[in-house]
């Protein structure tokens, strides 16, 4: 009797220092968050804070280029946020520069794809220019309804879980094992709904939305210097989706069309690095 | 091969069919107007076959039989009457079809025709001439000296040689086969450009026979249409690969021939396919591309022959509320690179982007019709009109653009009403146009964030340790599946688990030992002696703790293969306990077996019993 106590003492620590661990790992996310985030600054947050609000400041004066380089000094010191990228697309479209507005909002956008706020200015300038923005499937639309970084700890957290639910099951006598297989399926499913909404939007990084920056362009039939016969209008703050890169062109698609574009007529929305 | 040239008909007018007008016509008003097809298959034959001549006479209910003269050469017999319905939007369709079996006997070229034929009614059909050749019958041996060029080949032809850059054009494959080759239906063409030109499949365009140096070929044809993607000059050097039907090699079965094999071979694998590559002479066809002289400007690179056509609704609206126009293109060429043409309306009009709303193309035949709808917001009151649309194509059978123009549209526009709307997205289908009203400027900035962070700490999840950190639930698991598995075992075989745990209580027994020797308290210390023998066996040998005794434990290791020196030692410790433990003596118990030297006689034995297997 004794040694079967001892057993179940074992048993119970073992199930115990199992479950500390899950915990701690489930909150890694945000704690790998919050270390990388002290480590990694360069410019203390007081000059960050600062030159946001100095930005703030020449925006309200009517100083938009000046509102917008210093809104371009914070992303460039790697401190790019949606409300970084908002209010540099706002002070791009007061200072008369639509397409990089678009450019701004979309990348904004992807960051946060439910901000109201951001998809209201981007209609709007999109709206302006008489441009609109490439139509995806139902599919791709819920996809896109969520950020690329939810999706990736809806993953994680899925992923846990579910392996919390597989020792459970494991652990628990049979009348709580039916338990633990339901919600291992929960979250199996959950997961994958998840890794198909990452893979979304890594095949919009490897195709790319790219935004057409000048005005006045045409696609092409074929990526030539001379004699290309012209395909199709653009208008400037079109979003079209890059198809393929050649030496110095980018073959677009716009509906159901496609078409070559020289590389410096358009800016990708996906950057490296911030998806 | 004497051929004699028999073009006449015995009179021209006079020649007419006689026609048997015993038939009553239709008193159905609703028959469309008498038609009559005339068709003589196949026009190339020898002296022997038969040809068919058909007859088909539609929109008459009953029409009068036809009657062929007699020819010189020629055996006539009427061979059938057919009736066929139809039935269609239009309404219904009755054909008759009146079949004739000609039979040559002579060589030579013979005109059938023209004929009239009165189908009643003062109802007159004028049937044309038809020429068809009568060739000697085919002479046994010469076939054999021939050889398979003479008996397949192919020949590749283009609608046109000279071409545009982006004009379509036709690309023809003719396969001849001489009379007693059997091709089959699949056709694959090999080694054709891979750049530069854009091919559609090929369809057949039907089968039909023609005289080659004297010999009578089995024609097919298969057509596709290609456009010309980029200017240059192009080689088409294909490889056709057909498939020949051949008889099979037959094979003596007694079974076959015993069960009629011959009327199942008929049916079953008479004949086998073989892929047969054919070399068509190469064509050439040179690219030049579009001329840059006299371009029209809104020209986006429609190639062919279109029509264009544009409306506008409602043609009476307010100021800032949205106007459509229809744009219509059709016709032949690239129209599946046709665009909507750019309205150029200045700055009193708000222009979207034109969106494709229909879209009507077949690609075999490279024609179709493609609908754009475009949004238009006259800006003020001002306006009294939408400026011309033009769309321009280049045609390539003239070498020249052309433009077509519709417009200017006179539209009305009373002031605005007060509100201010956008039109930001025109969907696909007319039914489905929404407008949306946005706010009229862009929202105001955004506060700062609440928490600042850099590049990297956003893309947390790309790190190294991240993934790292991934790899514990899958070991973890790992070692827990392992731990139950072993669990489960143990809860299963209890032999097994006492096994395991044999050695782990006697070394507790021992330790009790040590303490009663340094107590100097020989009960205990053989009391726990007695302990770890009796608890090591039971567990060991999986026995009941009243069935741990001295011979059973003696005979299980000696079957295990303890040696005779061990097995005495054991022998005398396990006696020397139950002297103690039930003797009571105290001399006894002050023995000189009460020492350090049995308990590691002790712990010799047992490390000894592990290893045996018993």
């Amino acid at each position: 009797m004794k040694s079967r106590a001892q057993e179940c003492n074992i048993h119970a620590s073992l199930q115990r220092a199992i479950l500390a661990i899950w915990i701690c790992v489930l909150l890694f996310p945000s704690v790998s968050h919050a270390l990388t985030a002290e480590q990694g600054n360069e410019w203390p947050v007081a000059r960050i804070e600062q030159l946001f609000h100095e930005a703030g400041r020449a925006y309200d004066k009517g100083q938009f280029d000046e509102a917008a380089s210093q809104y371009r000094q914070i992303l460039e010191s790697g401190h790019g946020s949606k409300e970084t990228l908002f209010n540099l697309g706002n002070a791009l479209f007061r200072s008369g520069r639509v397409a990089q507005a678009v450019l701004q909002y979309r990348r904004a956008q992807y960051l946060n794809p439910r901000d109201p706020d951001i998809s209201a200015n981007l209609r709007f300038a999109l709206q302006t220019t008489g441009a609109t923005v490439p139509q995806h499937s139902a599919l791709s639309r819920f996809f896109f309804h969520v950020s690329k970084e939810e999706w990736v700890t809806l993953a994680t957290a899925s992923y846990w879980i579910a392996a919390a639910a597989f020792a459970m099951f494991l652990l628990l006598p049979a009348p709580f094992k039916s338990a633990g297989i339901r919600l291992l399926v929960v979250f199996v499913a959950l997961l994958i709904v998840s890794l198909l909404g990452i893979g979304a939007w890594v095949q919009l990084c490897r195709r790319p939305e790219v935004v057409i920056i000048k005005p006045q362009q045409q696609a092409l039939f074929a990526p030539l210097e001379q004699n290309a016969t012209p395909h199709f209008a653009l208008t400037e703050g079109s979003i079209v989706r890059a198809v393929e890169f050649s030496s110095g062109w980018v073959k677009i698609a716009s509906g159901d069309r496609e078409g070559w574009v020289k590389h410096d007529v358009c800016e990708p929305v996906c950057i490296s690095g911030e998806l | 091969m004497k051929m004699f040239c028999h073009t006449f008909f015995r009179t021209t007018c006079g020649l007419a069919l006689q026609v048997f007008a015993l038939l009553m016509l239709s008193e159905n008003i609703g028959l469309a107007a008498p038609q009559v097809e005339y068709d003589i298959t196949p026009r190339v034959l020898h002296v022997g076959e038969a040809a068919s001549c058909s007859i088909t006479v539609r929109g008459v209910d009953n029409p009068p039989t036809p009657g062929l003269p007699p020819m010189d050469g020629w055996q006539i017999s009427m061979a059938s009457k057919e009736r066929s319905f139809s039935s269609g939007a239009g309404g219904s369709d009755i054909a008759i079809t009146f079949r004739f079996r000609l039979v040559p006997v002579k060589t030579g070229t013979f005109t059938f025709g023209p004929f009239q034929y009165a189908l009643g009614n003062n109802n007159t059909a004028e049937l044309p001439a038809i020429e068809v050749r009568v060739l000697q019958p085919n002479q046994q041996g010469v076939q054999q000296e021939t050889s398979q060029a003479d008996l397949l080949f192919a020949v590749l032809s283009s609608s046109s040689t000279n071409l545009y850059s982006q004009q379509v054009f036709d690309i023809t494959l003719t396969v001849y086969a001489a009379q007693g080759v059997n091709v089959g239906r699949d056709i694959a063409l090999l080694n054709m450009p891979s750049s530069g030109i854009s091919l559609q499949q090929f369809q057949e365009l039907g089968s039909s026979r023609e005289v080659v140096n004297n010999s009578i070929y089995e024609i097919r044809r298969f057509r596709a249409k290609a456009t010309a993607l980029t200017a240059g000059t192009f080689r088409f050097a294909p490889t056709v690969r057909l498939s020949l039907l051949v008889p099979r090699q037959q094979r003596r079965d007694p079974f076959s021939e015993r069960f009629g094999g011959t009327f199942f071979d008929d049916f079953f694998g008479r004949h086998e396919s073989q892929p047969v590559d054919v070399t068509p002479p190469p064509l050439e066809i040179s690219v030049q591309a579009l001329p840059i002289e006299n371009q029209p400007p809104g020209f986006s690179g429609a190639v062919g022959n279109f029509t264009f056509h544009a409306q506008v609704r409602p043609s009476e609206v307010a100021a800032g509320d949205p106007i459509t126009v229809n744009i219509t293109i059709s016709g032949d060429g690239n129209i599946e690179n046709v665009s909507a043409p750019e309205i150029v309306a200045g700055n009193e009009f708000r222009i979207y982007e034109a969106k494709m709303v229909s879209r009507d193309i077949d690609l075999s035949r490279a024609s179709g019709r493609k609908v754009f709808e475009q949004v238009l917001i006259p800006r003020s009151a001002d306006v009294t009109n939408l400026p011309a649309i033009t769309f321009s194509f280049f045609n390539p059978f003239d070498g020249a653009y052309r433009v077509l123009k519709q417009g200017p549209f006179p539209i009305s526009v009373s002031p605005a009403t007060g509100v201010v709307s956008h039109v930001v997205q025109s969907h696909a289908t007319p039914a489905e146009t929404q407008t949306q009203i946005l706010g009229s400027d862009i929202l105001y900035l955004k506060p700062a964030p609440s928490r600042w962070q850099n590049g990297s700490a956003r893309s947390w999840y790309r790190s190294k340790s991240f993934f790292a950190i991934q790899l514990i639930p899958p070991l973890l698991l790992g070692l827990l599946f392992a731990f139950v598995r072993r669990r489960t075992d143990l809860e299963q075989n209890l032999a097994k688990a006492r096994r395991q745990k044999a050695s782990r209580v006697a070394r507790e027994a021992i330790r009790r030992a040590e303490k009663a020797l340094s107590n100097n308290n020989p009960r205990d210390f053989f009391e726990a002696l007695a302990d770890a023998l009796r608890s090591y066996f039971g567990h060991r040998l999986n026995l009941a703790p009243g069935e741990v005794t001295a011979e059973v434990v003696l005979a299980a290791l000696l079957r295990g293969g303890l040696d005779e020196q061990h097995f005495r030692e054991l022998e005398k410790l396990l006696a020397r306990c139950d002297e103690v433990r039930f003797a009571g003596d105290t001399n006894l118990l002050n023995a000189a077996d009460f020492s350090r030297e049995t308990l590691n006689t002790l712990h010799e034995l047992l490390k000894k019993c592990e290893k045996i297997r018993v």
